[in-house]
């Protein structure tokens, strides 16, 4: 990367935490903050010790990862590529000295870095409201979120206009399916035709992103397996990505 | 080179065809052609937003891409797409910087661009809130922002009022330079005929020809319309076939021009006066109409 591009991210970063990260922290504030704010302020002292407080305030932590990780990861993650595309600001960055690929690895990047450093405040801010949750763990688990998700949006920013409902199909068609197959009725993949199966295997990890982040937030060891498909997945869709926006033509 | 685009359905469409060109540091290069004839699919396969299906195409030796990451391109794209909320001056500033003005100088580049196409009223507003004339404006201000060996405008008068078009032609003479190459896209034969040393006219993706700009041909067969102060009737006379209105214009047939001369000078000679002596077309335009076959679009 050089230095003109390095300097460009003080435009990058402002940009990601006003237009793009500014709704799903509205939504936080709303829905796990200001409850939060109330019941510590409503309760007696020492409340959040008691087991009641204790599960009260793991509820609203879930409640707050349910709601920032999938959404941060998905704003920081689609209409990226896409939108310069179609919109055709292509035209003014890339008739500057600037390298595409460069550019959009930084852009990725930068979004994950704020995107994990906010949860990680978030994160601390909720931890000094309430009780303590490690702060580094809730990073890794954000860290491994937007490594999945920011791949795979990449990888479709770079193939379609249609990343977001694509990267929404995706993950939903994959959790669903992961779901059944990993359902407890006893029958060997849930009971799935074989294809079924291959498909579910295929689509991205999720069910194993949320097993490996419950064991980060329970302070438990990973299983590397699952942690690899994980990074593996994610890293995969990103480098085809970046080979895809080096061979497809930029104007279509 | 050429370049064919296929649908999904593998319907082929024919952009650019078996097109041979090149362009000399210090050339002013125009393109000319009919909606759809392929002057912006060319601008977009210099610039390697697009690759030839067929054929090669370098700058400085370079694959477009790989010359346009490296050294830039002052470009003015036919439509202006940047981000409306967006201010003038803040998307001057990030094109600055990735144009790679240094820091200490971002501001006064900014500044010098800004006064150059004189938006320092709409500095500070966001682009959403730009009439056509100004956003184009701010399109030709940022290419200004860096020093390039190769400039590209396409379409670069559309949205300009008449003064902007004018003084458009003072920029693009002050942008000329013994080692930088421009090429100028326009539906404005007049435009092109003033600001470059050859035009290209192009219609069906295919270059029909290259018309060199210099001058009138002594020999080239042009009609003139005459304005006729007195002694009509002598140049009537000189010149068969020609037509004297009731305004006092008189319309001559296509002639040479030692023809033309030879007339003027014998309807001087017995007492005639004429005001001015106008070309009903350009070489340009003649070439275009020959070449495309229809008016001008």
């Amino acid at each position: 990367m050089n230095t003109r591009l390095l300097r460009y991210a003080r435009f990058q970063v402002p940009d990601f935490l006003l237009q793009r990260l500014a709704l799903p922290l509205v939504l936080l504030t709303f829905a796990a903050g200001l409850p939060t704010y109330l019941m510590t302020k409503n309760t007696t002292p020492g409340f959040m010790q008691s087991p009641q407080g204790i599960l009260l305030a793991k509820q609203m932590f879930a409640q707050a990862i349910t709601l920032y990780l999938p959404l941060g990861a998905f704003v920081g993650a689609v209409g990226v590529i896409s939108a310069d595309r179609q919109q055709g600001y292509f035209r003014f960055l890339f008739s500057k000295p600037v390298n595409v690929l460069a550019y959009y690895a930084q852009t990725y990047l930068l979004h994950a870095m704020v995107f994990v450093a906010v949860f990680g405040l978030i994160v601390w801010g909720f931890s000094s409201y309430t009780i303590h949750f490690s702060v580094h763990r809730s990073m890794e688990a954000a860290a491994l979120t937007f490594v999945l998700i920011g791949g795979l949006g990449l990888l479709l920013g770079a193939l379609t206009r249609y990343d977001g409902a694509g990267l929404i199909a995706f993950y939903v068609l994959a959790l669903i399916l992961q779901q059944l197959v990993a359902a407890p009725n006893g029958l060997k993949n849930g009971g799935l035709p074989g294809w079924l199966v291959v498909i579910a295997k295929g689509l991205p990890p999720v069910m194993k992103l949320d097993v490996l982040r419950n064991h980060l937030y329970a302070g438990e060891a990973l299983d590397v397996a699952q942690l690899w498909h994980v990074l593996g997945y994610g890293s995969g869709a990103a480098l085809l990505g970046f080979v895809l926006l080096r061979r497809l033509p930029l104007a279509r | 080179m050429s370049k064919t685009y296929r649908s999904l359905l593998g319907r082929e469409v024919r952009a650019v065809e078996d097109v041979t060109l090149d362009v000399a540091p210090g050339e002013v290069l125009g393109i000319a052609g009919p909606n759809g004839a392929g002057k912006s699919t060319i601008i977009s396969l210099l610039l390697g937003f697009l690759r030839p299906t067929s054929g090669t195409l370098s700058i400085d030796g370079m694959e477009p891409r790989a010359f346009v990451e490296k050294f830039g391109v002052a470009y003015v794209p036919e439509l202006m797409a940047l981000p409306t909320h967006w201010t003038t001056e803040g998307a001057l500033r990030r094109l600055a910087v990735l144009a790679g003005v240094p820091g200490e100088r971002l501001t006064a580049e900014v500044n010098r661009v800004i006064e150059a196409l004189a938006i320092g009223e709409h500095r500070k507003k966001r682009l959403k809130t730009l009439s056509k004339g100004n956003f184009q404006r701010v399109g030709l201000a940022q290419a200004l922002l860096m020093e390039t060996r190769v400039v590209i405008f396409d379409e670069p008068t559309h949205g300009l009022d008449p003064v902007w078009t004018l003084k458009f032609r003072e920029i693009v003479a002050s942008l000329k330079r013994a080692d930088r190459a421009i090429i100028i896209a326009s539906h404005n034969l007049d435009e092109l005929e003033r600001l470059t040393d050859r035009v290209a006219i192009i219609d069906r993706g295919r270059i029909q020809r290259v018309v060199t700009m210099s001058g009138a041909s002594v020999t080239a067969l042009m009609a003139y319309r005459v304005r006729v102060v007195a002694g009509g009737d002598a140049l009537v006379a000189r010149f068969p076939g020609s037509v004297l209105g009731a305004n006092g214009d008189l319309e001559i047939p296509p002639v040479d021009v030692p023809t033309l001369n030879a007339g003027l000078a014998a309807a001087i000679g017995t007492g005639a006066l004429i005001s001015a002596v106008i070309p009903r077309e350009s070489a340009l335009e003649q070439a275009f109409h020959a070449s495309v076959g229809a008016g001008p679009q």
